[in-house]
């Protein structure tokens, strides 16, 4: 009972509590902020990084399995777990960027209608018009607002190239866009270039869906004001990551613009442009395998139209991966149904070359081979885990290899961890991040640590400067757990009203912190979350309760333990040398 | 005849200054009666605050250093708890700076004996009743206008009214007070004791009052000379003697 009360009078009587109760307000927030952001983004990644791939992969890389219609099949009719199969192909591909670059990336075969089921992909299409902009956007900057500001209509009548222009080849050629460049109405030239971007933006959505574009013949675009080019067939078009191609930049407030690439002229100058992605078109080179991976030895390009670009905002993929149409991209790679050719070893087949080396020339067979993909992607029913879903894809692909003895067996498939979750699929990355979160918070929990020495240097003062009353109390009765209990007591409070404190501000800072971020980069030009190192363009803003819980836990625990000695101490104070004690 | 009610016998205390030996008591021996006002008179370093606080059950004397006894108990058999028990509701203790907790009102450093004798489920219960009597004591001690002062805004005399009301809220039979006036001037001092003999005088309570001042001394019912640490006299008090 005089607990409570010696309590509450030495809270509310002296300075150095209230500074203790700061130390652990301050720690608190700090823990409970970093873990909550750093917590978040891992969150965040997985998430968005489900968007592109699905729930489970199942996989074998390189060579593919064929069947893959009747494991699809068997797949989709498990109503209970599956919400979508989509077989895809996976191969490395080589592709030339906008400033002559020639890259490897990753090439990923897709046929549309599977594919929706199971990623979104309208979602991820980045070039489509939209209603409202980007939160950071305040000044709409985003050119696929469709809404050109006019001080940039009057920099295009004077022949300059502006930010928001994304009209392509054939209607900047138009009769109507010459119109409206002629026309001394700012308004008009303005509602011009609005309607034919929302056009072009219109038409970027629809062949971003079907996966297919106007066929062209160069892969150098018209400059705007050449005469009409190409306008041709329709054929299967690419969607790159939209960090891939170099032409898109993203800005500090989340949209992007296109980007000036300088080229080398063919006079020795260099020359800059400024396209987008839309109208490019893109020379894809695959290097094919035969159907038991070996390497065939000769490559494969074809131009693909650019038709539109994706944004998962992971940025790896966003980087590294483009999709093709599923079908165009089997038969470059050699992977659609073709009749069977195998080698004979140390038969006809087999060359010998001049350097020692071998190669081989497929005999015909004269069956036919399967076409194959590389990878069923498997989305989850709702509710679902991918855990209980990947389970499931397991039980279902030793159904279907036990009927087809030439795909890989399921036991194979386990062993080399080839039937995933997304999160396993992308272990480095995922364990990475985990890592760097662990590793904040061990930092987090040693200043914690300091935190409790702070308490227990307070608690000893203060302890020493009660001596006296210690010593009053035990004179009047009171034992020497009473006396402890007495300090335990005093810490948890402390620890208690400091964790609720620093609760509170760091609910206050977390759920606010895009805008106290934007708020320093406005007053003082500090950019601290770079979209283009995070991947994501938000910080993560917020608070999962049981991270709290262990935080507040934490800030009362580390309280107690740092009252504890002192509070040792106290209790076994002599009654005497304590009322003696000057 | 009263009965003996505190008894110290052959009581031994040596202190340990780093690896010097300082005995301070060399075998006292005390009767005191139910009822009784011993005073105990010496000068300073004779040992008398080391015998009140054997006596309180504070200290403990030597090993094999005797014993002290409460109504025929020896308190060095008491468990730590039975010893916290003792101070709490057997005898009061009144120190000669006051002692009072400073954050504390009056009324609250008086009910904080009764917080800890009935413990925190026990004092809600009396709440009442140890309010009432502590309001009480202090009415009587002149300070029924200053219950919710801090000790800092006291006098000198006030602060040990409420030092005496604080050791005698929990109705102990026994008030053990250590120079209780030594901290005041005569007139003040005087006060103090009138109340104290007041409070014996309505409570039949049993004194024992250490002090170095003849004429405080001679304000109890005996006198109790201690001298190196041993009892040199024990005689009647003649108050008139030392007027």
């Amino acid at each position: 009972m005089y607990q409570s009360l010696l309590t509450r009078k030495y809270l509310t009587s002296k300075v150095i509590p209230l500074l203790a109760v700061a130390a652990v307000m301050l720690c608190t927030a700090t823990v409970l902020i970093v873990w909550s952001i750093m917590g978040g983004f891992l969150t965040m990644l997985l998430s968005k990084g489900q968007t592109l791939v699905g729930d489970v992969s199942i996989t074998w890389p390189n060579v593919g399995f064929g069947h893959y219609e009747e494991l699809q099949k068997r797949l989709e009719d498990d109503k209970e777990f599956v919400g979508g199969a989509a077989p895809i192909i996976e191969a490395p591909a080589m592709v030339e960027l906008a400033d002559g670059r020639r890259e490897v990336v990753s090439v990923r075969g897709i046929s549309v209608a599977s594919y929706a089921k199971v990623v979104n992909l309208e979602t991820t299409l980045w070039w489509k018009p939209i209603e409202q902009p980007l939160r950071k956007d305040v000044s709409r900057r985003d050119i696929r607002l469709c809404d050109v500001p006019l001080s940039e209509v009057e920099t295009l009548r004077k022949g300059y190239q502006i930010y928001f222009l994304l009209i392509a080849e054939a209607d900047r050629s138009s009769a109507e866009f010459a119109t409206a460049i002629g026309d001394a109405d700012s308004a008009k030239l303005k509602a011009t270039i609005d309607s034919l971007n929302r056009r072009a933006l219109e038409r970027a959505r629809a062949n971003g869906l079907s996966l297919s574009g106007p066929e062209r013949n160069t892969a150098r675009p018209m400059m705007p004001g050449s005469a009409a080019p190409m306008v041709a067939k329709t054929v299967p078009g690419v969607i790159p990551g939209i960090e891939l191609l170099g032409n898109s930049q993203r800005q500090t407030e989340g949209y992007y613009t296109i980007a000036d690439v300088g080229r080398a002229k063919v006079d020795g100058g260099v020359g800059v442009e400024r396209r987008w992605s839309g109208d490019r078109t893109l020379l894809l080179r695959v290097f094919p395998l035969d159907k038991d991976g070996r390497p065939t030895g000769r490559d494969v390009a074809r131009p693909f139209p650019v038709v539109n670009e994706y944004r998962t905002e992971v940025f790896e993929f966003d980087r590294r991966t483009l999709l093709v149409d599923l079908e165009s991209l089997q038969s470059m790679v050699g992977m659609d149904a073709t009749l069977s050719a195998t080698p004979i070893k140390d038969g006809p087949g087999i060359i010998k070359n001049a350097d020692g080396s071998e190669s081989f020339e497929p005999v015909p067979t004269g069956k036919i081979d399967p076409a194959r993909v590389t990878t069923m992607l498997v989305k989850a029913q709702p509710g679902v885990s991918a855990e209980k879903l990947q389970e499931r894809c397991v039980q279902i692909y030793g159904e279907f290899s036990r009927q087809h003895p030439d795909v890989p067996e399921v036991g194979t498939m386990v062993a080399s961890r080839l039937i995933q979750t997304w999160g396993q699929r992308n272990a480095q990355l995922v364990g990475a991040v985990q890592h760097e979160t662990i590793l904040v918070l061990v930092i987090l929990i040693i200043i914690s640590i300091c935190v409790t020495f702070l308490i227990l240097a307070i608690f000893w003062a203060m302890v020493a400067e009660k001596t006296k009353d210690i010593g009053i109390l035990r004179a009047i009765g009171a034992s020497g757990p009473g006396i402890a209990w007495l300090w335990l007591r005093y810490g948890a409070i402390i620890g208690v009203a400091g964790a609720v404190l620093g609760f509170a501000v760091s609910y206050g800072i977390i759920t606010n912190i895009n805008e106290i971020h934007d708020w320093l980069g406005s007053q003082f030009g500090l950019a601290l979350w770079d979209p283009k190192v995070y991947y994501f363009s938000t910080i993560p803003s917020t608070i999962e309760f049981h991270r709290a819980a262990v935080v507040l836990a934490g800030g009362v625990l580390f309280s107690v333990f740092g009252a504890l000695i002192p509070a040792i101490r106290a209790a076994s104070m002599h009654p005497v040398k304590a009322l003696r004690f000057e | 005849m009263a009965k003996t009610i505190l008894q110290a016998v052959n009581l031994f205390k040596t202190y340990h200054l780093g690896k010097v030996e300082v005995p301070v008591l060399r075998g006292v021996s005390l009767d005191v009666k139910a009822g009784e006002w011993v005073a105990i008179l010496g000068s300073s370093g004779s040992g008398k605050s080391t015998l009140l606080h054997l006596l309180g059950g504070l200290d403990a004397p030597d090993k094999n250093g005797g014993l002290v006894r409460f109504r025929e108990q020896d308190l060095a058999e008491l468990s730590g708890r039975g010893l916290n028990d003792y101070r709490s509701e057997s005898v009061g203790l009144v120190f000669q700076f006051y002692h009072l907790l400073p954050e504390l009102s009056v009324l609250q450093n008086v009910t904080l004996a009764a917080m800890i004798r009935y413990g925190r489920f026990g004092y809600p219960r009396q709440r009442e009743g140890v309010e009432a009597r502590a309001t009480e004591l202090l009415n009587t001690f002149g300070l029924g206008h200053r219950l919710r002062h801090r000790p800092a805004e006291l006098s000198g005399g006030e602060r040990q009214r409420v030092a005496i009301a604080r050791a005698l809220c929990n109705q102990p039979p026994v008030l053990l007070a250590d120079e209780p006036t030594g901290n005041l001037d005569r007139k003040t001092g005087n006060t103090i004791l009138d109340l104290l003999a007041a409070r014996k005088a309505a409570d039949n309570l049993t004194m024992v009052m250490v002090t170095h001042d003849p004429e405080v001394a001679a304000r109890a019912d005996r006198i109790v000379r201690l001298a190196d640490g041993v009892v040199a006299t024990s005689e009647i008090a003649f108050p008139a003697l030392t007027i």
